[in-house]
C-alpha cells in the first residue's frame, strides 16, 4: 500500500476511532478579523518575447520586459472598517517555499498604505532580468515557462499581521499557449459588486453561483466527461518547439481548472462554505440568532487554479 | 559439481568482470574449531549448535563439534552455542582454538526474557544482529521482533508509535527491508499494526545503518535483512500464538531424512472485535472501518547431499481495509484498499571447493496495490484489460560464487538480475476536494503507472584478514538499469577496515558511495537535464568495539553522510498522446536536493547479574536537506537525540520482568504560521527560518512487560501482557493547526495501551 493510500486509511480508521470533528470556533468562513480573502494579479498569464540562449541561460533568455501588471487585494477587518493599512508585496519564484525579503531572487515591490481597505492595488512593473534571474535559477526552465510567486503582507491597525500568496506566470512564445484556446484571456474579471438581498431565513442560494459554473465550462461533450471523471480538469494542448527547432514530446496537458467558490460571512453562517462552481447546489445562509432585521455582510470569492480571483460583496437584510 | 565448472558457471554469468575471483577458488581455509559440548555433569549434549560467524554444525551424540572455517577468526569474536533446554551461551574465543569445553546450563523456565546476543561484527560493515530470543521480549513491542530493533541505535523514533523504519533520519524510501536478500515493499500491516513476520519465522535480523554489503543496492539509506528461521531437523515442533488482535501459528519438524519444513501463518480479527465492541457498547457505526490482515511464510530446506542444500521460502502480507458508508446496511457502498504482497524463492546452495560455495537464488514477487469501490470493481471486471494490471511483477536472479582466493583473502562475486513488469495502475475514486493546499491538483492521482525496468547489478567483494589484526574489505557494486529503453548506471565502491586494537578492542572505518537509480519514475524529457541524476549518498563511518567480556559489548559509531539526486517524486496529471485513450496518467516529476547528515551511535549490551540483561543505547542524528536555492533545512525526521534502554529479568517460578524506555528530542515543527494562498482559497502553512529550529516538545516513554510461562509436559505456555506507555504520559507528536495556522493544538500520541498475548510452544 502506498504511503497516501496509508494516510488516508490511517487518518479514517483514527477519525473513526477517536471521533474527531472539526471545532466550530474555527470556522474559516466567519470573519472575526483581519483577513485577506482574496488575491490576484490581473493579468495572471503573460506571453513575453524570448532571445537566444547565453552561457547563463542554455535554453534562451526573456528578451522583453513583461507588460506592466495590477496586485489587487480583497481585505476585510470587520473590527476596523476604515483606517490606513500598510501592504507590502514580494515576487520570487514559486519553487520556493517563501519569498525571502532580504534575498537577491526576491523582487520587493512598492508598499502602500491604503486609506480605504478592501480593495487594494498595487503596480507591478517587472525587468526582463527579473525574469532571467529566475529562470538561470529555475529547475525545470524546460518548459518554456515561469511560476512566479506573489506575496502580499498585510499590517493591520492592531499591529497584527497577515499574509498571502498567488502565482502569476510567464510563458515564452514557443509555448502553446492557452490563449490561443481562450483560456488565459478569459480569467474572471475583476469585480465588486455591492449588492442587496433581502432573504427569508434559512432560504438556499443557488441561481447567481450557476451563473458561474455555466460560464466556466464551455467544453466538447468528451471533455465534459472527463471533468466529471476527475473533478473539474479541462484539457489544454501544451505541446512546445524550442528555440533550436526542436519539437518536445506533443502532448495535451490536464490543467487543472477547478474554481472554488468561497463563502465569508461577518455573523452569520454557510453551508457549505466553499465548493467547486459547478455544483449544482449553490449554499445555504443562516443568518445569526436574533439578527432580524439587522444587516450582515456576505462575501463571494472565486479562485481558479491559475490565479484567476474575482469577488462579490453582498449585504444580507434578514426578513422577519 | 566441481571447482572448475562452477568457475565456468559463474564466468557464463557474469562475463568478464569476475575471472579473477573465479579462477582463484582455492587456497587455505582456516584451521577448524573443535570441542565438546556437554552439561554441568559432565553429560554430552547432543545436537547443540555451534555459531561461529558465518559457519555453523552441531555436535554429535557424544557432543563432540568440529566447525570448519574459511578463515581464521579476529581476535575477539565470539562461539555461540544454542540447545533445546539450555541456555544459550556465548563466549569469546581466545587463544586456544581446539578441544574446547562448552559447559551449557539448564534452561531457565521461569520467564522468556530478553537473551543479549553479542554483536557479530561482519568482516568490515557496522552491523547489528538480534536474535529471535532477544527480539521478541522486549517490552513495548508486543514481541513483535521488528519493532524491537527500532530501539538499536540508528533507527529515528517512529511518530505515533507506527511501525516505520526510519534509519538515520532519512526518508524511508531510502532504506529497505530484505528477506533473506530479498527486497520486500513493507513490513507492517496497514504502517501501524505488527510486522508482517511471525516471530517465530524470525531466526536473525541483520540491520546496517549505513556502508551496507555490496550485495544490496538500490539504497542510499540503511538495510535490515530478515533471515528466516530454517526449520529444526530433529522431530516436530510448533507453537500457537493468540493476542488481542491476531492469532498465529508455527509448525516445524522434518520431513524424511534431509529435508526440515517451517511454516507459520496469521491472520488478525481486528474486525471482528471492532463489531462485537460496537455491539457491546452499542455504538453506531463504529464499524465503518474494518481492517483485516494476514500473512504466512513457509521454508522448506533440502540436502540432497553433502555439501549441497535446496531450500525454497514463500513470504506474503495481505491488507485489506474497508470503508462501509453504511454498516448497518447489507447493501451499503464499500471502498476497499488492498495491498498485497507475495514473494518465492529459492536457493540452491552448492559447495564447490574447500571454503566455496555457489549460490543460486532466482525469486520472483507480486506486489498489488489498489483502491476501488464496488462499481469500479465492476467495470474493472467487465473491461477486458483489467486483470493484471494493478500488479507489479518482479523477478529476480541472483547468482554469488563465494570461496577463500589466497591465504588472506576470501572473495565474493555477484550479480542480480531484476525484471519488473510494468503497469502498477491505481484505481481510484474521484474525491474532488474544494480546497487544496498547494492550489493546484485537487482531486486523487486517478490512474499512476510505471514503466518496464529491467536491472543488472555485479558485484564483488573481497575480505583480507591478517594474523595481526587487521581486515580490508573492498568492494564495488554496479548497477546498470533500463526503464523504457532509457539507460541509468552507477558504479559504486566501497571499503571497510578493521583493526584489532588490543584483546577485545577493534577500530573500523568505512566509507562508500551508495545509488539509487531514477528506475520507473525516470522521465524521457527530464532525463536530458544533466541535473536530474540518480540518487547518491556517500556514507562515512569510523568506530569502535570493545568486547568487554563475553556478557558485555560496547561499540561507539561516528558516522557522516551526504545525498544528492533526484529521488522524490511529485505528480501532475498528464494526457499521453501516443496511447490516444483519452485516459489521464499520474506523471511523476523528480525533485531534485541534496542532505547532509552526521551523528554519533553508542550501544552497550550485558547481562550483569545471571537474570538481568539488556542494553542502551544513544544516537545523535543531525539530518539537513535542501532544494536548490534554499536555504538547508532539519530534515522532518531530525530527532538529534535519542537515548534507549531495555533490560529484563527473570523472577523465580516462572514470572520475568522487562521494561524499556525512549527520551528523544521532539522532531522538527517548522511552521510558525499561515499565508493565504488565493488560488485555493485556503492557508498554506509557513515556515519559520531554519535557525529557529523549532521542534515538537521532547519525547519520552516507559513500557512494561510481564509474563509468567507455566511449563509443561508437552508444551510451555507463555502469558504476558505488554504495557506501552506505562506511565500514560502525553507525548507531543504533531500540532493541530486551525485553518490558518495560528493557533495549534497538540496531538496526542499513544496513552497508556495493554496489549495482552498468550504463547502455546509445544517442545
Amino acid at each position: 500500500m502506498s504511503a497516501p493510500w496509508l494516510a488516508l486509511g490511517v487518518g479514517l480508521l483514527l477519525g473513526v476511532m477517536c471521533g474527531c470533528a472539526p471545532d466550530p470556533e474555527l470556522d474559516a468562513s466567519v470573519i472575526k478579523d483581519l483577513r485577506v480573502l482574496g488575491l490576484a494579479v490581473e493579468r495572471p498569464g503573460e506571453v513575453v518575447a524570448v532571445g537566444p540562449p547565453d552561457d547563463t541561460h542554455p535554453l534562451y533568455v526573456f528578451a522583453d520586459d513583461p507588460p506592466p501588471t495590477t496586485l489587487t487585494a480583497l481585505v476585510v477587518d470587520p473590527r476596523a472598517p476604515a483606517g490606513p493599512l500598510r501592504v507590502s508585496a514580494r515576487m520570487c519564484l514559486a519553487e520556493h517555499e517563501t519569498c525571502d525579503p532580504g534575498a537577491a531572487n526576491t523582487v520587493s515591490l512598492a508598499e502602500d498604505a491604503p486609506a480605504v481597505p478592501e480593495i487594494i492595488a498595487l503596480p507591478v512593473q517587472l525587468r526582463a532580468a527579473h525574469l532571467n534571474a529566475w529562470l538561470a535559477e529555475e529547475y525545470w526552465h524546460g518548459y518554456d515557462r515561469l511560476f512566479v510567486r506573489v506575496e502580499l503582507t498585510v499590517a493591520g491597525l492592531n499591529g497584527e499581521r497577515v499574509h498571502a500568496q498567488t502565482v502569476v506566470t510567464y510563458y515564452g512564445p514557443t509555448f502553446v499557449r492557452r490563449a490561443d484556446r481562450g483560456a488565459v484571456d478569459e480569467r474572471l474579471p475583476l469585480t465588486n459588486p455591492t449588492d442587496l438581498r433581502v432573504l427569508q431565513r434559512g432560504a438556499t442560494v443557488a441561481e447567481a453561483i450557476n451563473v458561474l459554473a455555466d460560464r466556466s465550462f464551455a467544453l466538447a461533450p468528451g471533455q465534459m466527461l472527463l471533468m466529471q471523471l476527475l473533478g473539474n480538469y479541462v484539457f489544454a494542448d501544451v505541446s512546445y518547439t524550442l528555440p533550436t527547432g526542436d519539437q518536445k514530446y506533443p502532448r495535451r496537458h490536464l490543467e487543472s481548472y477547478a474554481e472554488i467558490v468561497s463563502l465569508y460571512t461577518v455573523h452569520g453562517r454557510v453551508d457549505p462554505p466553499a465548493f467547486v462552481a459547478t455544483e449544482p447546489d449553490g449554499f445555504r445562509y443562516t443568518a445569526p440568532e436574533r439578527a432580524e432585521g439587522l444587516p450582515d455582510t456576505l462575501y463571494i470569492v472565486v479562485h481558479d487554479a491559475l490565479g484567476g480571483c474575482a469577488w462579490a460583496r453582498w449585504t444580507m437584510v434578514n426578513a422577519p | 559439481m566441481n571447482r572448475a565448472r562452477a568457475a565456468t558457471l559463474l564466468g557464463c554469468i557474469v562475463g568478464a568482470a569476475l575471472p579473477a575471483a573465479a579462477s582463484a577458488v582455492e587456497g587455505q581455509a582456516g584451521a577448524p574449531l573443535t570441542g565438546r559440548v556437554s552439561d554441568a555433569s559432565g553429560a554430552p549434549v547432543a545436537g547443540a549448535r555451534v555459531v561461529c560467524g558465518e559457519a555453523s554444525t552441531w555436535a554429535d551424540a557424544e557432543g563432540v563439534f568440529a566447525l570448519g572455517l574459511s578463515e581464521t577468526p579476529p581476535p575477539g569474536a565470539t562461539l555461540r552455542v544454542e540447545a533445546k533446554g539450555y541456555e544459550p551461551l556465548i563466549v569469546a574465543l581466545g587463544a586456544a582454538r581446539t578441544d574446547l569445553t562448552l559447559v551449557l546450563s539448564p534452561a531457565r523456565a521461569e520467564g522468556a526474557g530478553v537473551t543479549v546476543s553479542g554483536k557479530r561484527a561482519a568482516a568490515g560493515q557496522t552491523r547489528h544482529s538480534l536474535d529471535r530470543e532477544t527480539l521478541r521480549g522486549v517490552a513495548g513491542t508486543g514481541g513483535d521482533p521488528l519493532r524491537a530493533l527500532t530501539l538499536m541505535p540508528g533507527f529515528s523514533r517512529s511518530p505515533y508509535g507506527a511501525g516505520r523504519l526510519i534509519v538515520r533520519g532519512a526518508r524511508e524510501n531510502s532504506s529497505a527491508v530484505f528477506v533473506d536478500g530479498m527486497r520486500v515493499p513493507h513490513v507492517f500491516h496497514f504502517g501501524l499494526g505488527p510486522s508482517v513476520f511471525a516471530p517465530d519465522m524470525i531466526d536473525r535480523i541483520d540491520f546496517y545503518p549505513g556502508n551496507y554489503p555490496a550485495r544490496y543496492g538500490q539504497l542510499t539509506g540503511g538495510v535490515i535483512d530478515v533471515a528466516l528461521r530454517p526449520g529444526e531437523a530433529d522431530h516436530w515442533q510448533g507453537a500457537v500464538d493468540v493476542d488481542l488482535a491476531d492469532a498465529g501459528g508455527f509448525a516445524q519438524g522434518p520431513v524424511g531424512e534431509a529435508t526440515v519444513v517451517a511454516v507459520s501463518v496469521r491472520r488478525s480479527y481486528v474486525d471482528g472485535v471492532l463489531n462485537a465492541g460496537a455491539n457491546w457498547f452499542e455504538i453506531e457505526d463504529a464499524t465503518n472501518v474494518v481492517p483485516v490482515y494476514w500473512d504466512y511464510q513457509a521454508r522448506v530446506d533440502h540436502t540432497p547431499k553433502a555439501g549441497s542444500r535446496l531450500s525454497l521460502m514463500v513470504v506474503g502480507s495481505r491488507d485489506d481495509l474497508t470503508f462501509l458508508e453504511d454498516p448497518s446496511s447489507p447493501d451499503t457502498e464499500r471502498l476497499t484498499a488492498t495491498s498485497h504482497w507475495d514473494r518465492i524463492k529459492a536457493t540452491y546452495e552448492q559447495r564447490v571447493g574447500p571454503g566455496a560455495t555457489l549460490t543460486i537464488s532466482p525469486s520472483l514477487g507480486v506486489d498489488t496495490t489498489n483502491m476501488v469501490s464496488d462499481e469500479e470493481l465492476e467495470d474493472a471486471a467487465a473491461s477486458e484489460d483489467s486483470s493484471d494490471d494493478d500488479r507489479r511483477q518482479e523477478a529476480t536472479l541472483r547468482v554469488e560464487l563465494t570461496g577463500p582466493l589466497t591465504a588472506e583473502w576470501r572473495g565474493l562475486a555477484g550479480l542480480e538480475l531484476v525484471s519488473r513488469a510494468p503497469g502498477v495502475r491505481l484505481v481510484t475514486p474521484s474525491v474532488p476536494q474544494a480546497r487544496s493546499g498547494d492550489g493546484g491538483f485537487s482531486g486523487r492521482v486517478p490512474d499512476a503507472e510505471q514503466r518496464a525496468l529491467v536491472l543488472a547489478s555485479p558485484y564483488l567483494e573481497a575480505t583480507g584478514r591478517w594474523p595481526f589484526g587487521l581486515s580490508v574489505v573492498p568492494a564495488v557494486r554496479a548497477d546498470v538499469a533500463s526503464v523504457d529503453g532509457t539507460r541509468d548506471l552507477s558504479f559504486d565502491p566501497r571499503v571497510t577496515v578493521r583493526q584489532s586494537l588490543s584483546p577485545g578492542l577493534t577500530g573500523k572505518l568505512a566509507l562508500g558511495r551508495y545509488s539509487q537509480i531514477l528506475g520507473t519514475l525516470r522521465r524521457e524529457a527530464l532525463g536530458e537535464d544533466p541535473r536530474v541524476v540518480p540518487a547518491r549518498a556517500w556514507h562515512y563511518g569510523a568506530g569502535l568495539e570493545w568486547q568487554a567480556n563475553a556478557a558485555t559489548t560496547v561499540t561507539s559509531d561516528l558516522w557522516l553522510s551526504r545525498r544528492v539526486g533526484s529521488g522524490r517524486a511529485r505528480w501532475t496529471l498528464a494526457v499521453d498522446e501516443a496511447a490516444d485513450d483519452g485516459a489521464a496518467r499520474g506523471e511523476p516529476q523528480m525533485v531534485y536536493g541534496q542532505t547532509r547528515a552526521y551523528g554519533w551511535e553508542f550501544l552497550l549490551k550485558t547481562a550483569p547479574a545471571a537474570r538481568v540483561s539488556g542494553w542502551l543505547s544513544y544516537s545523535l542524528a543531525r539530518v539537513e536537506q535542501r532544494r536548490p536555492g534554499d536555504a538547508w533545512q532539519r530534515a522532518p525526521f531530525d530527532g538529534t537525540h535519542r537515548l534507549t534502554t531495555v533490560w529484563n529479568t527473570r523472577l523465580p517460578a516462572g514470572w520475568g520482568v522487562g521494561v524499556s524506555g525512549t527520551l528523544a528530542s521532539g522532531y522538527p515543527a517548522p511552521i510558525e504560521g499561515g499565508v493565504f494562498d488565493a488560488r485555493a482559497g485556503a492557508y498554506t502553512p509557513l515556515r519559520a527560518p531554519a535557525e529557529a529550529d523549532r521542534r515538537l516538545p521532547m519525547y519520552h516513554q516507559v513500557d512494561l512487560r510481564v509474563e509468567k510461562t507455566w511449563t509443561g509436559e508437552v508444551a510451555d505456555t507463555v502469558g504476558y501482557l505488554d504495557l506501552i506507555n506505562v506511565g500514560n504520559v502525553s507525548n507531543t507528536e504533531g500540532w493541530d493547526w486551525d485553518y490558518r495556522y495560528a493557533a495549534p493544538r497538540p496531538i496526542r500520541g499513544v496513552p497508556v495501551f495493554p496489549a495482552l498475548g498468550l504463547q502455546v510452544r509445544f517442545k
